[in-house]
């Protein structure tokens, strides 16, 4: 450990420590005030003046008061020792001594005077006069004190001034008494005190001291005032001057005292008013920067080289949010989260330079942070600062958010202008030609032009040879007036195609409401404007089928009202009720049926689209059939559809009729012979009774068989139609022949008489005429006596159309009741059921069956027991009869 | 006492079928008609134990009218029927079963079966 040198302090001379004094005064003093300095000086200067000038007044004077002391003692003492000297000692009797010791008294009353003394040789004290307490006081010393002898005349002692007169006169006048010389005559003391001389002089110098000092310091302070003039400006300005950095501007007025004084006033002021605009006028650019930054809609945020924020304007707050404390001081990555300083010196070494500040800047745009959490797009300028230690980077952000919302929106409403199904053209209506200034795709699309090839152009480009001239001067008119309208006209393709194009134009008004634009929407509406057309002929057609069509149609709106019928269905049914409701028409429809509790009401039906078949008897009796369809294609309506199945059900009616006759039909024989055939087996018969069953076995054998074989015939021609007819040109003649010989065969003993155009030349399958003549042979033969005539007339005949062959055959036999003859065609009619006359009853039918399918006809006249007549028409075949 | 059966059918062919069917038949008295009216006049009048009734026959009434009626008349309540008829569909044996027919025979039947049937029914009778 070292040791601490031992610090030499050398002891300050009493001469160093009294300059270190001064100087330590000195200073102090500098640092004071003027006023007080001046003070100071006014207060030193009066007392050491006073000082000095009492202490030489008191000094002359006590000088004075000692020499007049002296000269009082001395004066004293002379006239007391001139007494003296007059009188004896030895004799104080004598009035001489008497005034002695009075002019002894009064020398001692005399002021300053303390004591006197009379000393006679030998230094014997014989009077003494002392003044004790204002009062003389006489001794007397008869016998008396000795005192020594005075060294020298004039002692001055301590405030006493001694004076020893010689009661003798000296020769030498000049000469100093010795003590000898005063023992030897003896002397008069005189004690003079300047004490109270003094003192009263003390006490007068004292007052007069004051009375100088109160008028010294009455002129100092005079002096002083105008040294204060002279300073006072310099203490004013020295305030001002302390207070132009609180208050600049402010000036002092004070009197100018001196020259300097004057300047450093004027200099000072000057000074002042100027720092004062220059503070007031940098406030009020500050304040108006404070407002343009303030009021700036972007934040502007100036950043330490740190990276901290220094300061940020009010619209930061907006910008940002709320934020967790305030911005000042917080890191910039708060707020935006990619810029941290090294990203910032990154981004600014990149940035551009501006040569007139030689700072960098740049743009970028990033996310930014709100207080809550939440970014946002914002678009950041950052620019350096170069000459300010403690900001380094300013920022200026702005919030992109809205922008790039109206720039999605616009560039929604663009693409969706543009994507329009429409095509939208956009012309210049401040222009005369009103030229296009935009058009969308689809206006591409419809009219086959490019958007770049119709700009500059006005919409006439469209017109050609099939636009009406009427819809131009209307669109014309319109936009003259700044209408709007909507129209279909037929315009032009870029290929010269006309379309039929639905037009719509309107104006734009710009915020002083004058028309700067015009937009056109154009639609494609050909296919519409087809589909209607076509609509149109559907409905027209619909219409034509639904008046013409032989089945019934009542409607029904979705209220229930009959709204139509048509001509069949009034022709079908009857014509209902005027203006009737579902109800009436259940109502009306009801009293029309055969069974009216049968009758489903419309209601009823669901929308299983169900038929019923209704039996009308009024007002005539029919079957009707009756399909109720509902809500068709959502309309509401109800559709009922009526056919008139009387002929269908007839005829389902006459073949089930017919299977179940047939059946009957086939059954019967076979009764006969299954059930005869058993009881021949099974018991035993005489000989004339098995012959008798056999025989009606083998009858209704036959029967069976040709009624099978008729009935297959009939089925065969039916299911065929007539397909398998071998039709030729045929002649007639021919297949008579055949057929009255297959006759002959059967019917011997009767003759069938022949006669008439039997060369006819008719369009006939040979196998089948010669069956149906067969038939009809066969009839007249079974219907008539034996031996009655049977005819068979052949000629032509044109009264039912056309010309035709005609064949008759007539019998003259039980003739037939017009009931029969209504009937007679009939499948298993038979006149006689009896079973006396043979037959199927299938005869007549296949007749009529193969008739019909030549294209010709079987009709009967009868009258009844005299005869019937059948006529056969056939066609007759173009070809020339060939010659007979 | 004599069993008293009625036969009523169109067909000349069918009642001598019949005829000989039964011929044999102890105490049987056969009657036969050719059609519905004078079939039912005749059972009102005779009040047989035993019909047979052809279903289709022409006239004023059917098999199954008689029928309907003979069932209805409580005078007639011990007489039974069987039904004759070619038609053989489900709805004709229903019609029969409607108009409570005591037995439904359908042509061509077999003579002896129509004797069992006869038996049978008569047998009940007795």
């Amino acid at each position: 450990m070292p040791l601490m040198p031992a610090s030499k302090t050398a002891i300050p001379s009493p001469r160093h420590v009294a300059i270190r004094k001064l100087q330590c005064l000195g200073h102090w003093l500098s640092r004071q005030s003027l006023r007080t300095q001046v003070d100071i000086l006014v207060i030193t200067c009066t007392l050491a003046c006073t000082l000095l000038l009492s202490l030489y007044a008191y000094q002359r004077l006590s000088v004075n008061i000692q020499q007049d002391a002296r000269a009082w003692a001395t004066s004293a003492s002379r006239l007391a020792a001139h007494l003296a000297t007059s009188t004896d000692p030895n004799r104080p009797e004598d009035i001489s001594f008497a005034a002695l010791t009075g002019v002894l008294e009064e020398t001692a009353s005399l002021p300053g005077v303390r004591e006197v003394r009379l000393v006679r040789p030998d230094g014997w004290l014989q009077v003494q006069s002392e003044r004790r307490d204002n009062a003389t006081v006489r001794s007397l010393f008869p016998r008396g004190q000795r005192v020594s002898p005075p060294a020298s005349p004039q002692i001055n002692g301590h405030n006493t001034i001694s004076v020893y007169t010689l009661l003798a006169v000296p020769d030498m006048p000049d000469s100093i008494p010795t003590a000898t010389d005063y023992l030897e005559h003896g002397w008069i003391e005189v004690h003079v005190s300047t004490q109270g001389a003094l003192l009263g002089a003390a006490s007068e110098w004292f007052t007069s001291w004051l009375l100088t000092m109160g008028a010294l310091t009455a002129a100092l302070f005079i002096l002083r005032r105008c040294l204060m003039k002279s300073i006072g400006p310099i203490m004013a300005l020295a305030k001002l001057s302390t207070q132009i950095a609180q208050s600049p501007g402010l000036t002092a007025h004070v009197p100018w005292s001196s020259r300097e004084v004057r300047r450093l006033g004027l200099a000072l002021n000057a000074a002042s008013r100027e720092l004062g605009f220059q503070i007031g006028h940098t406030q009020r650019q500050l304040s108006r920067l404070r407002a343009v930054l303030d009021t700036a809609a972007d934040a502007i945020i100036s950043v330490t080289p740190q990276g901290l924020i220094d300061n940020a304007n009010r619209a930061s707050e907006h910008i940002f949010g709320p934020t967790s404390g305030a911005l000042h001081g917080a890191p910039l990555t708060l707020i935006l989260p990619s810029l941290r300083i090294q990203e910032l010196e990154q981004l600014m070494r990149n940035g551009t330079l501006i040569h007139s500040t030689q700072s960098r800047t740049c743009r970028i745009e990033c996310q930014a942070l709100r207080g809550n959490g939440t970014a946002f797009p914002v678009d950041v300028l950052i620019s350096e600062v170069n000459n300010d230690p403690d900001i380094r980077y300013t920022c200026i952000v702005r919030d992109l958010t809205d922008r790039k919302l109206d720039h999605e929106n616009l560039t929604l409403y663009s693409r969706a202008v543009d994507c329009a199904l429409n095509g939208i053209v956009i012309s210049d209506a401040r222009k005369l030609a009103h030229p296009i200034v935009y058009a969308n795709r689809a206006f591409s699309r419809i009219t086959g032009y490019a958007p770049q090839d119709v700009l500059g152009q006005d919409l006439s480009i469209l017109d050609g040879a099939a636009t009406n001239p009427e819809d131009l001067a209307l669109l014309a008119e319109t936009m003259h007036r700044g209408g709007s309208l909507t129209t279909t006209l037929v315009h032009h393709r870029r290929e010269g195609a006309p379309f039929h194009n639905k037009l719509s134009i309107s104006p734009v008004r710009n915020d002083a409401g004058v028309i700067t634009h015009y937009i056109h929407v154009m639609e494609d509406v050909t296919g519409q404007i087809e589909v209607k057309q076509r609509l149109i002929e559907r409905t027209a057609r619909l219409n034509a089928a639904f008046h013409l069509s032989p089945d019934g149609f009542a409607v029904f709106d979705k209220d229930g009202e009959l709204t139509s019928t048509n001509p069949s269905m009034r022709a079908m049914i009857g014509i209902p009720p005027e203006q009737c409701n579902g109800q009436e028409f259940d109502a009306w429809f009801r009293s029309l049926c055969e069974n009216p509790e049968t009758y489903r009401p419309v209601e009823q039906v669901g929308t299983a689209n169900l038929r019923d078949v209704m039996i009308l008897t009024h007002p005539y009796p029919r079957v009707v059939q009756r399909e109720v369809r509902r809500n068709l294609a959502g309309s509401g309506e109800t559709i009922l559809y009526f056919q008139d199945i009387t002929q269908q059900t007839e005829l389902d009616r006459i073949k089930s009729d017919f299977l179940a006759t047939a059946a009957h039909e086939l059954r019967t024989p076979l009764a006969s012979i299954l059930g005869f055939t058993e009881l021949m087996l099974h018991r035993e018969y005489p000989e004339h009774q098995r012959r008798d069953l056999l025989q009606t076995v083998h009858r209704q054998s036959e029967l069976l068989s040709h009624l099978i074989q008729e009935l297959l015939d009939l089925s065969r021609i039916e299911a065929r139609q007539g397909k398998d007819f071998h039709i030729v040109p045929t002649r007639l003649g021919d297949i008579i022949d055949n057929a009255v010989a297959d006759m002959g065969h059967q019917e011997a003993g009767r003759t069938i008489h022949v006669e008439g155009a039997l060369a006819l030349q008719v369009m006939a399958d040979t196998e089948k005429i010669e069956r149906a003549l067969l038939n009809l042979l066969s009839n007249a033969f079974k219907y008539s006596p034996p031996g009655s005539q049977i005819r068979l007339t052949v000629d032509t005949d044109a009264s039912e159309g056309a010309a035709c062959a005609r064949i008759r055959i007539s019998d003259e036999g039980l003739g037939m009741t017009p009931a029969q003859m209504a009937r007679a065609f009939e499948r298993f009619y038979r006149a006689d059921t009896s079973g006396r006359v043979p037959g199927t009853g299938l005869g007549l039918s296949i007749v009529k069956e193969i008739a019909e399918l030549h294209g010709g006809s079987v009709g009967l006249s009868s009258k009844p027991g005299q005869g019937t007549t059948a006529t056969l028409r056939l066609r007759l075949s173009p070809t020339p009869p060939q010659a007979d | 006492m004599s069993t008293r059966i009625l036969i009523v059918d169109d067909h000349p062919d069918i009642r001598k079928l019949i005829q000989l069917t039964l011929e044999h038949l102890e105490d049987a008295e056969l009657h036969e008609t050719d059609n519905g009216g004078d079939g039912w006049r005749l059972a009102q009048s005779i009040k047989p134990h035993l019909i047979l009734l052809d279903v289709m026959m022409p006239g004023e009434l059917d098999g199954f009218q008689v029928c309907q009626k003979i069932k209805a008349d409580p005078a007639l309540s011990h007489t039974k029927v069987i039904l004759l008829t070619a038609r053989a569909q489900q709805t004709d044996r229903a019609l029969g079963e409607q108009v409570q027919c005591d037995a439904y025979l359908t042509k061509a039947f077999s003579p002896l079966k129509l004797l069992e049937t006869v038996d049978t029914l008569l047998g009940r009778c007795r």
